[in-house]
């Protein structure tokens, strides 16, 4: 993905932006800056220290190290200053990306932190970065400040080459874990391997910790999980907060310990000891059970009943100190043991779908001893709103229990069945499990990120993407068992797991190499791949298989959002010579041909039999001038690179039968066959291909990358108002220069927040849908997309190529507001031509016969058809014809096309149908057989030959070449709908769709236009709005300062009123669900639904954005039972016009529900 | 303790003389992304041998072609003195060139001593900064007498030579692509950036041109063979300031969109941002010096201080004679000291 736009120059001119500094590079700020702006859930450890703040410079690295700086600063008294380096084992990294971001260079970023080590600090931390690394000056001014009394605490990596410094090891790390419990940690070291974690030593005034375990900053990283990470990752930075502290020579003791006992917790205090001491106990998930100050003047011992505790794990905190300061803290933990023994709650399956009925079984290690209650309730996450919840009873002696939830409906992927045993009001055990619920229908316009939700300091990372890209899936790797993938879907991010790679490169003497994503699998399979990696050869197709299942193990549950099969796959027309590539060949070919007789016609060949064809090099090829055997390989290594895609993906299909399936960033190949059988398909902008992939895959989700490349959001509003988008990728979610939309800090990086948010939260908000979901108005156009035109004008320089005139054409289109489609050979073939009035003709060297007579059949219609140069002087196999197939329709019988392309000046002056034609142009290329411009009438219809290519002509015409272009339109009737004036119209894109109810006119105009005001005029009067705005009035023409280059606007021939909605019940139990009566809305509005709460906010999980009357689960707003209950406002928009209706709602509490 | 915040970031910049007297240059600078090659001889009548004569820029060259800033040619500068028009570079062989710093960004001057034009000098300084590869920055400047008149700079987009159906084409910061025609375009003064492309060949590799801010009577470009952009000045215009990039391997309609939104002006700011005096910063150098007396109290090996001492001696006799040459490579020495000194430093905490 990196390599969408590997343009140095382009960088070097992009950076900037907003943020351009006065040196021209963008600002730094996100990769250098670590501030307190992004603020998580944390405890308090010690937020006024006894003693003041401690001064800290923090060296970390970019990915978490410096977070987790920030982290700490949360929970403890810290004045800190931060260098961030570029990752764990490089101080800088020197490439094009970095370069273009200010205090990126070794000197800029040597100058910082010399400049920093030059203030005075308590402690230096180098939390994730090896010390090696450092410049030599940096490391010897460390060294000496440590020497001098500055505390010095290393995370992972630990190594510092400098034995010297720990020749003096110290025990003060048992002071330092007398106040925590080792068993409170992360990954749970057992109790005696404290100096594992932490080892302490002096040198000259200095204390220096070693933490060889603190590999995510000062604390210790440990996979995700919901119900256990919290509380040991808190737990971890107390730690890392009294390692700070002993550091920076504060006072550290080993003066109390809480004793636990098995329903009661004790603490004495010391009369002569700190004044005051708090006590925290929490659970596992830093659910506070209790939080009280007591103060050694009042009492000499504080005790605390936990008989009423439910079994599971807790954590006592102790801050000594003062009535509002702290000294010291500490971190115990204990368990209460449930009187059931083991408690174990099982499901009959790991995966639900909605509505889909889920059996769990609770099973007791012991039985019960006395009558009690289980509550078995439905959690999603990460939020834990309550779904379901039932109660049963359980007669004592119980020992397991079978119970079934139907009709459940979770809104997240992931969910937590928890079952509760009580006994009255006392929780006497509780346990859970977790369930995945995947989310199986694609919303209008859905949004993915490269990377996902990564392993470290995950529940930071999902709250930052939640708030700032909210709903947007993740693409990576899927991980070991889909590890990723469950790591993502716990916080309810879904997943596009990039499944491998389809890399078909030639190998020396052309044989067929396959080059994927092999991780995981066996060496030796790996390397066999590398003598024929042919999909034809068997034991390939075989290990694809292998790498399927492995790379899909764990997926399926979840449900990702799509599956990619590689990101910029590729293939390469210069292999296909493997050993079981020339057999396959061979096949091909009969597959192609009914016999001999039939391919040597098409060639124009004599083979005696398919045998006797071979597979000749390219270069034999290509130097014996052998054209159709040529073309019939490029088919061949289409086919095999459209046959892999389709094979992996009914692999996939197998394992998950409701994937979605596709790739993005890949060459196409022959798209028509590649993304037939796939469902996704998100390759690098391409004028041409894009349109024909708009034409071949309407119904697929199509994207394009962006991120490194535009401004505002152009890239996305190019793709989205030409129609060929219907979804947003964006690279990346990472910490990196120019496009990572994470600060070191975890907040939003700036360019993004200001430059782009604004413009895709739009989007997002019903304008991508209300393009996506209007189609585009039907102009009668059509442009032949001539994949075998393509391939013939690779082969030979006579033959003209279709992109030299087809994309001139698309460009004034798009300038003049006309739509139309890039129809296939195929869809020629198929009949399409009878949606439309004129045909263009780019290029078109190759045509089969199918395809002429259907050309000809449209023109005795009454269909203008219009052709560049030597159409249908090829067959479709690439074969020469004694002429052109279209010869007769255009009125030049003998045109053979065999003569080269000449520029020359290009004159036209003619009248047709009384309508006047001119155009000139200083030159074009053009063929010297026939005139510069003929017109031939047959049957109802006109035959146009303009003898030169729109390229050349287009760049030096005299005038305006769309005057042409019109005068052209003009015959088969055909007019823009709208006229934009008041901007410049280079690089406008205007769009007009109709959804047969209301049109919607949408124009993108470039940068420069920014603040004009564009005038547009209408064919007739309409009601006009502004999309998602409102009214702007009613006439037939109307003006719109152009705020920004995007406008999107809906034409009514009435006037509209907000939309008219209705709900089954006004006033509901939370638990229960409301229904939307939308048979008062439009089947063609748009709509977006938001839900405010009782406190008056917006409740973005609530949003619903759908096309008509709403269905299934758009139709449904669900409260889970422990919502807040109050009074609820229900707001009901028509993104078309912006008007919209509101409607209150009132929930109660669930008092009693239960769920069947 | 006085190991305060100079530090030093080196570039790898060279300078090749090949010839240095009196009546022959040939000298180059070779830096990171390129080289700027000056070639000239006498002739037996006392000129310039035009065959001789080269002044090159081979940057943004695209690969096995002589495309890019030319290799021959990239600038000539037309001076006004005693009331007459002299084409320096054509007309007077090169006085001197050097590296005058070679830490944090590359700059080089040439110049030119006008002996016979009032005994006025032409400076031309080239600067390269590693955060902007793809950049080089010229300024032209007059002192004494002699004022500038015109400034060209030719480049060959692409290549020089090219298929019959390539055509040359420009863009400008504000208005949209044109193609040359045989004649010379003249545009808006106003304009300040520029980007030279080609259509039908050579599509993907360009030049790019930006001006810095001062005043100019024109500016015309010519397409017929090099890209020639040629700006007059207004009159008693003594500096100019020019940026020159290009692109390689990109699509020229983004590179024009880029540039028009706001990469013209990016550039135009950084050039603007330039200082161009070069940077022997005097303060920076005495506290390395004091950095190196620190660090040398540790230090047990005599040799060190004698080359310490000799090291300071030279420098500050360069100083005084004003070689700015010779104390950029006092300056080299003293930073390989200091490292060393560090080093031995670290080693008493292995």
């Amino acid at each position: 993905m990196k390599q969408l736009l590997s343009l140095t120059l382009v960088l070097n001119l992009m950076i900037g932006g907003a943020n351009l500094s006065v040196a021209g590079r963008l600002d730094g700020e996100s990769l250098h800056q670590v501030t307190r702006e992004f603020v998580t859930p944390h405890l308090d450890w010690g937020h006024s220290l006894v003693g003041g703040p401690i001064r800290v410079l923090f060296i970390a690295n970019r990915f978490a190290g410096a977070r987790a700086a920030v982290e700490l600063a949360q929970r403890l008294d810290l004045n800190f200053e931060a260098v961030v380096t570029a990752d764990i084992s490089n101080f800088v990294v020197d490439n094009i990306y970095e370069a273009s971001v200010e205090g990126t260079s070794k000197y800029e970023k040597t100058e910082e932190l010399l400049e920093k080590l030059s203030g005075k600090f308590d402690v230096i931390v180098i939390a994730n970065v090896n010390f090696s690394i450092l410049p030599a000056e940096a490391q010897y001014r460390i060294l000496k400040s440590v020497s001098e009394g500055t505390g010095l605490i290393l995370g992972f990596p630990s190594d510092l080459p400098f034995p010297k410094l720990l020749e003096n090891p110290t025990e003060d790390w048992r002071k330092i874990f007398a106040k925590v419990d080792i068993r409170t940690l992360p990954r749970q070291p057992q109790p005696g391997q404290e100096n594992a974690l932490l080892k302490t030593y002096v040198f000259g005034k200095g204390r220096i910790a070693i933490m060889p375990m603190a590999d995510v900053g000062l604390s210790t990283n440990e996979p995700y999980t919901p119900g256990k990470w919290k509380g040991r990752f808190e737990n971890s930075l107390a730690l890392a907060g009294r390692v700070v502290q002993w550091a920076a020579g504060r006072k550290i003791t080993a003066d109390f310990t809480p004793e636990i006992m098995a329903d009661k917790i004790r603490y004495a205090l010391d009369p002569n000891g700190p004044s005051a001491v708090r006590i925290r106990i929490r659970d596992a998930e830093n659910r506070e059970q209790v939080n009280q100050q007591v103060f050694a003047k009042d009492q000499a011992v504080f005790e605390f009943d936990t008989s009423e505790f439910p079994a599971g794990q807790y954590y006592i905190d102790v801050l000594q100190g003062s009535l509002d300061s702290v000294s010291e803290f500490g971190v115990f933990g204990f368990e209460k043991v449930s009187p059931v023994g083991v408690l174990r709650v099982t499901t009959d399956k790991g995966s639900y779908e909605s509505g889909e009925k889920l059996s769990a079984t609770v099973s007791l290690e012991k039985p019960l001893a006395e009558d009690a209650t289980i509550a078995i309730t439905i959690e999603d996450l990460p939020d834990r709103r309550i779904w379901a919840r039932q109660t049963l009873t359980l007669p004592k002696g119980t020992q397991e229990v079978k119970t079934q939830i139907t009709d459940l409906h979770v809104p997240t992927i992931a969910a937590r069945v928890v079952a509760e045993i009580q006994n009255g009001k006392k929780r006497i055990a509780s346990t859970e499990a977790l369930v995945y619920f995947p989310r199986r229908k694609l919303e209008i316009y859905p949004t993915m990120l490269w990377d996902n939700i990564p392993g470290s300091l995950s529940e930071m990372w999902a709250a930052h993407l939640r708030k700032n890209v909210p709903d947007a899936a993740g693409l990576t790797h899927p991980g070991e068992g889909g590890e990723h993938a469950h790591r993502s879907a716990l916080f309810n991010q879904r997943f596009i797991p990039y499944v491998t790679r389809i890399y078909l490169m030639a190998g020396e003497n052309g044989e067929t190499l396959s080059k994927g994503w092999w991780l995981g699998m066996p060496t030796d399979e790996v390397e066999a791949l590398s003598k024929d990696g042919s999909f034809h050869n068997p034991t390939a197709r075989d290990f694809w298989k292998k790498v399927i299942a492995h790379r899909t193990a764990g997926l399926p549950e979840v449900g990702p959002m799509v599956y990619s099969l590689g990101d910029e796959n590729n293939f390469s027309y210069e292999a296909g010579y493997s050993p079981s590539d020339g057999p396959a060949f061979t096949q091909f070919l009969k597959d192609n041909y009914p016999n001999i007789a039939s391919l040597n016609k098409a060639w124009g060949s004599s083979y005696q039999n398919f045998e006797e064809i071979g597979h000749p090099s390219l270069k034999e090829m290509r130097e014996k001038s052998l054209y159709p055997l040529w073309y019939a390989h490029r088919r061949f290594m289409e086919r095999q690179y459209a046959d892999v895609n389709h094979f992996l993906a009914d692999e996939i299909r197998k394992h998950d039968p409701l994937a979605l399936v596709g790739s993005e960033g890949s060459e196409p190949g022959n798209i028509e066959w590649t993304v037939k059988g796939l469902d996704f398909w998100g390759p690098y902008a391409d004028p041409v291909n894009d349109e024909v992939l708009r034409s071949v895959a309407p119904e697929k989700l199509r994207t394009i990358w962006w991120g490194y490349g535009g401004h505002l959001a152009y890239p996305l509003w190019q793709g989205l108002l030409r129609g060929v988008i219907n979804g947003n990728s964006w690279y990346t979610s990472m910490i990196e220069p120019i496009s990572g939309l994470t600060s070191v800090d975890f907040s939003l990086q700036e360019t993004y927040r200001t430059e782009r948010k604004p413009h895709v939260d739009a989007l997002n908000h019903g304008l991508a849908q209300l393009l996506v979901t209007t189609p585009l108005r039907s102009d009668g156009i059509a442009i032949l997309w001539s994949h075998a035109s393509y391939s013939a004008s690779i082969m030979d320089s006579r033959f003209l190529n279709p992109r030299d005139s087809a994309i001139p054409l698309m460009i004034s289109l798009y300038q003049l507001g006309l739509n139309f489609t890039a129809l296939t050979s195929l869809q020629v073939e198929k009949g399409a031509l009878a949606n439309y009035r004129i045909l263009w003709l780019p290029g078109a060297t190759a045509l089969s016969e199918t395809e002429s007579l259907a050309i000809e059949e449209f023109v005795k219609k009454g269909g203008i058809v219009v052709a560049d140069v030597l159409s249908g002087i090829l067959n479709e196999s690439c074969g020469p014809l004694p002429k052109s197939r279209l010869g007769t329709l255009f009125g030049t019988p003998d045109l053979k096309g065999q003569a080269p392309l000449e520029i020359k000046e290009v004159s036209v002056d003619q009248t047709i149908n009384g309508k006047k034609i001119v155009f000139n142009a200083k030159k074009a290329r053009q063929s010297p057989e026939g005139s510069i411009f003929s017109i031939n009438k047959s049957g109802k219809g006109l035959a146009i030959l303009l003898n030169f290519s729109l390229g050349m002509a287009w760049n030096n015409a005299e005038g305006n070449p769309e005057q042409f272009l019109l005068s052209l339109l003009e015959l088969a009737n055909i007019r823009p709908a709208i006229q934009v004036e008041g901007i410049e119209k280079n690089d406008l894109i205007i769009r007009v769709r109709d959804n047969g109810e209301n049109q919607v006119l949408g124009l993108l105009a470039a940068f420069s236009e920014i603040g004009k005001v564009a005038t547009i005029r209408l064919l007739r009067e309409a009601w006009v709005y502004e999309a998602n705005k409102g009214l702007i009035g009613f006439g037939k023409s109307f003006e719109s300062k152009l705020d920004v280059p995007f406008k999107i606007f809906s034409l009514f021939p009435t006037k509209q009123n907000p939309p008219l909605l209705s709900v089954s019940k006004k006033s509901l139990n939370l638990g229960e669900a409301v229904t939307l009566d939308g048979t008062g809305l439009s089947p063609r509005g748009l709509y977006r639904l938001e839900v405010y709460g009782p406190d008056g906010v917006l409740l973005p999980d609530f949003t619903k954005i759908f096309l008509g009357q709403p269905t299934g689960e758009d139709g449904v707003i669900r409260f889970a039972l422990n919502d807040a209950s109050g009074a609820y406002r229900l707001v009901l928009t028509d993104i078309r016009t912006g008007l919209s209706t509101t409607l209150p709602i009132t929930t109660n509490p669930a008092q009693h529900a239960e769920h069947p | 303790m006085g190991l305060a915040t100079p530090i030093f970031a080196q570039i790898n910049v060279v300078k090749e003389t090949r010839a240095d007297d009196a009546n022959q240059k040939n000298i180059e600078f070779l830096f990171p992304e390129g080289k700027v090659s000056y070639q000239g001889k006498i002739d037996e009548s006392g000129v310039i041998d035009k065959d001789s004569l080269l002044y090159g820029l081979t940057f943004q060259r695209p690969l096995q072609t002589n495309g890019g800033w030319s290799l021959w040619d990239f600038l000539k500068i037309t001076v006004r003195a005693e009331d007459e028009a002299l084409e320096v570079i054509d007309k007077c062989l090169l006085t001197n060139a050097d590296i005058l710093e070679d830490q944090q960004r590359v700059l080089v001057s040439f110049d030119w001593h006008l002996e016979k034009q009032g005994g006025g000098d032409l400076q031309v300084l080239l600067a390269w900064y590693p955060e902007q590869p793809d950049w080089v920055f010229v300024k032209v400047i007059c002192k004494g007498a002699a004022t500038l008149e015109q400034v060209n700079l030719a480049a060959f987009p692409g290549n020089t030579t090219g298929p019959e159906e390539r055509e040359r084409w420009f863009a400008t910061e504000k208005q949209p692509p044109s193609q040359f025609s045989d004649e010379t375009h003249e545009i808006d003064s106003e304009e300040s950036g520029m980007v030279f492309f080609n259509r039908f060949a050579q599509e993907n590799d360009g030049c790019l041109l930006v001006l810095g801010n001062f005043p100019r009577e024109s500016i015309k470009i010519n397409g017929s063979y090099a890209v020639t952009t040629s700006v007059r000045f207004a009159e008693g215009q003594t500096e100019a300031t020019f940026a020159l990039g290009g692109f390689k391997q990109s699509d020229p309609k983004e590179v024009i969109r880029v540039f028009q939104m706001e990469g013209a002006r990016n550039m135009l700011n950084y050039l603007n941002s330039i200082d161009w005096s070069p940077k022997v910063d005097r303060k920076k150098h005495q506290s390395l010096i004091n950095n190196i007396e620190e660090l040398i109290k540790g230090t047990s090996n005599p040799s060190d201080v004698e080359n310490f001492q000799k090291l300071k001696v030279a420098y500050a006799l360069n100083e005084k004679n004003g070689n700015s040459s010779g104390l950029l490579d006092n300056v080299r020495e003293l930073i390989g000291l200091k490292n060393s000194l560090i080093e031995a430093e670290l080693m008493k905490f292995r």
